[in-house]
C-alpha cells in the first residue's frame, strides 16, 4: 500500500515536470514570436518615418546645413534627422530615422518637380524685343513671351516655315523664374573652390589609384591640381570633386558617376559617356557624340564684361551629343552683349532644362524647358537678336517624372537616390 | 492519504497550466491589431489618392476612426479608438505625400 502511494506522488511529479517543460517551451516560442513581430513593426514604422522625414525635407524651401532633430507626437523613442545641402545644380537631401535600435538613412538628389503644371517650353525675358522665328523652328508647349510677342523673320533668304508660331498657349513673361539666391551663391563659391572643405587625408591622387568610390554618407574626397587634369582610364563615382586651377579634359575612357568637375576650362572629348556635373568659369566644351546621362549638369558662371573679353566665355555643345539634365549659364549680361554664351549645335539633343542669363544660340533640339534672357543667332556674318533658327523645343516629350532645376517656389522631387 | 495529495497536486498543476495558457492566448488576441491596421492603411491610401475627403469618420468593428487635419501645418491625423478594450491608435501623415 505504501509503495503504491509513493508511486502516485512520483507519477505526479513526473507529469508536473513534463507539463512545466512543455509550458516553458511554449511560452518561449510565443515570446520569441512577439519579439520578432515587434522588431518587424519597428522596421516598418521606421520606413514610414523616414518617408515622412524625406517629405518634410522636400517641403523645406531653404537649405540648412545643420542636422535638425524634429519633435514628433510620440517622440520619446522615435527620432528623425534631416539635413539639406547642395550638390552642383541640385540639392542633396539626407534623412535618417531611428526607432530604438532600428536606424535607417536615405540620401537623394533633389530638384524641382513640374508635374502638375502645364508643360512649359519657353520662358523668355521681356527685353522689349519680340521673339523672331526662322526656318524649321518649332515650339511646342506653353510659352512665356515678351510683350511684343512673336513674329516670323528671315535669315539669309530663309523664312519661317511653320503654320503657326507657338504650338501651345502663350502667356506674358513677367516674373522670370530664378534659382534661390543661396544656390547661386553656392555655385559661385563652388566655381572658385571656396566652399570645398576637405581634410588632408581626403585628398586622392589619380596617379596612384585609378579607381575611387566614395559614399555620399562619407566626407567629401577631392582630386586637386594646379595644372591641367586629363581624365583617362579612371573610374570615379560618388562624393568626389575633381578640381583644377586651369583645365580639365575628360577622355572617353573615363567613367565618371555623380562627381563634380570644377575648372575654368572643361573639355568633354568626343564619345564620352557618363553622369556627372561640370562647373566652369570660362569655357565648357562638349564635343561630338557625347552622352551625358540623367542627372547631369553643365554650369558656367561668368559676368559679361565687354572690355575683358579674352577669352570669350561659353558653353558649346557639338553635334550628335545628348545631354540629359540641366544646362546653366549664370552671370550678369550687358545690352552690348551680341555673342552667344551657350551654343547648341543643330543635331545636339538636350533633355531637361536650359537656363541662360545671357545669350543663347539654340539650333538643336530641347525636350523640356528653355529659360533665357535673350536668344542670338550668328549667321552669314551677322548677329540676329532674339532669333531662333531651326530650333526645336518640345515640352510634351519630357517625362512627367522629370526633376529639373530647383527653382524657387516649385515643388521638390527626388531626382536620384544616392548611396 | 498519498493518493489524495497526488490528486490535489495534479489538479493544481493542470489548473495553473490552463490559466497560464488562457492568459497568453487572451493577451495575444487582444493585442492583435492586424485588422484595424489594414483598415487604417486602406484609409491612408484612399486619402493619398484623393478618394477621401477630410474630415472623415468611420466605424470598423469595435473601432471608431476619425481623420482630421492636425494642429501642425500640412499634417493629417488618423485616430482609431476602441471603447471595449480601451485602446487608441494614432498616426500622423504628411498632407501632400503622393
Amino acid at each position: 500500500m505504501k509503495k503504491l502511494a509513493a508511486g502516485a506522488l512520483q507519477l505526479v511529479t513526473f507529469i508536473g515536470v513534463i507539463i512545466a517543460l512543455l509550458l516553458a517551451t511554449f511560452l518561449m516560442l510565443i515570446r520569441s514570436h512577439k519579439q520578432f513581430k515587434i522588431k518587424t513593426n519597428h522596421t516598418i514604422e521606421t520606413t514610414a518615418l523616414i518617408d515622412k522625414a524625406m517629405h518634410q525635407l522636400m517641403d523645406q524651401e531653404t537649405v540648412f546645413f545643420d542636422s535638425l532633430s524634429h519633435s514628433l507626437a510620440d517622440s520619446d523613442y522615435k527620432s528623425i534627422k534631416i539635413h539639406k545641402s547642395y550638390w552642383g545644380g541640385f540639392q542633396k537631401g539626407y534623412a535618417s530615422a531611428a526607432i530604438k535600435h532600428t536606424k535607417l538613412e536615405k540620401l537623394a538628389l533633389l530638384g524641382g518637380h513640374f508635374q502638375n503644371t502645364t508643360p512649359t517650353a519657353l520662358y523668355l525675358k521681356d527685353n522689349n524685343k519680340p521673339l523672331v522665328l526662322v526656318g524649321d523652328t518649332k515650339i511646342e508647349g506653353r510659352a512665356y513671351l515678351p510683350q511684343r510677342g512673336v513674329k516670323s523673320g528671315n535669315i539669309a533668304g530663309r523664312s519661317y516655315y511653320g503654320d503657326k508660331f507657338i504650338y501651345g498657349e502663350t502667356r506674358l513673361s513677367q516674373r522670370f523664374p530664378a534659382l534661390a539666391s543661396e544656390h547661386m551663391a553656392y555655385l559661385e563659391q563652388l566655381s572658385k573652390g571656396n566652399n570645398i572643405d576637405v581634410k588632408p587625408h581626403d585628398y586622392i591622387s589619380l596617379k596612384t589609384s585609378k579607381e575611387c568610390q566614395n559614399s555620399f554618407k562619407k566626407s567629401l574626397k577631392l582630386v586637386h591640381s594646379e595644372d591641367a587634369i586629363y581624365l583617362a582610364d579612371v573610374k570615379l563615382s560618388g562624393h568626389i570633386i575633381v578640381k583644377s586651377e586651369t583645365k580639365i579634359t575628360v577622355h572617353q575612357s573615363a567613367q565618371l558617376n555623380d562627381v563634380i568637375l570644377i575648372a575654368p576650362i572643361i573639355e568633354i572629348k568626343s564619345k564620352v559617356k557618363g553622369r556627372f556635373q561640370s562647373v566652369a568659369t570660362e569655357k565648357l566644351f562638349v564635343e561630338t557624340d557625347v552622352s551625358l546621362n540623367y542627372p547631369s549638369s553643365l554650369v558656367l558662371i561668368r559676368d559679361y564684361d565687354k572690355e575683358n573679353l579674352q577669352p570669350h566665355h561659353m558653353i558649346f555643345i557639338a553635334d550628335n551629343s545628348v545631354i540629359k539634365g540641366n544646362i546653366l549659364m549664370l552671370g550678369k549680361s550687358s545690352p552690348k552683349n551680341y555673342k552667344p554664351q551657350i551654343r547648341i549645335n543643330p543635331s545636339a539633343i538636350i533633355k531637361g532644362m536650359v537656363y541662360c542669363e545671357q545669350n543663347l544660340e539654340l539650333r538643336g533640339t530641347v525636350y523640356g524647358t528653355v529659360f533665357t534672357y535673350n536668344f542670338v543667332i550668328q549667321e552669314a556674318g551677322s548677329n540676329y537678336q532674339n532669333h531662333l533658327y531651326n530650333a526645336k523645343i518640345n515640352a510634351f516629350d519630357l517625362e512627367d517624372q522629370f526633376i529639373g532645376l530647383p527653382l524657387e517656389q516649385t515643388k521638390r522631387g527626388i531626382a536620384k537616390w544616392l548611396y | 492519504m498519498e493518493t489524495l495529495i497526488a490528486t490535489v497536486l495534479i489538479m493544481v498543476i493542470f489548473m495553473t497550466a490552463s490559466l497560464i495558457l488562457n492568459n497568453v492566448f487572451s493577451n495575444s488576441m487582444k493585442s492583435n491589431s492586424r485588422a484595424i491596421d489594414a483598415k487604417l492603411n486602406e484609409l491612408e491610401y484612399l486619402y493619398r489618392t484623393d478618394k477621401l475627403q477630410i474630415p472623415h469618420k468611420d466605424d470598423y468593428e469595435d473601432w471608431s476612426i476619425s481623420i482630421l487635419k492636425a494642429s501642425a501645418p500640412k499634417m493629417v491625423n488618423i485616430e482609431a479608438s476602441n471603447a471595449k478594450i480601451k485602446k487608441i491608435i494614432e498616426r500622423e501623415i504628411n498632407e501632400n505625400e503622393n
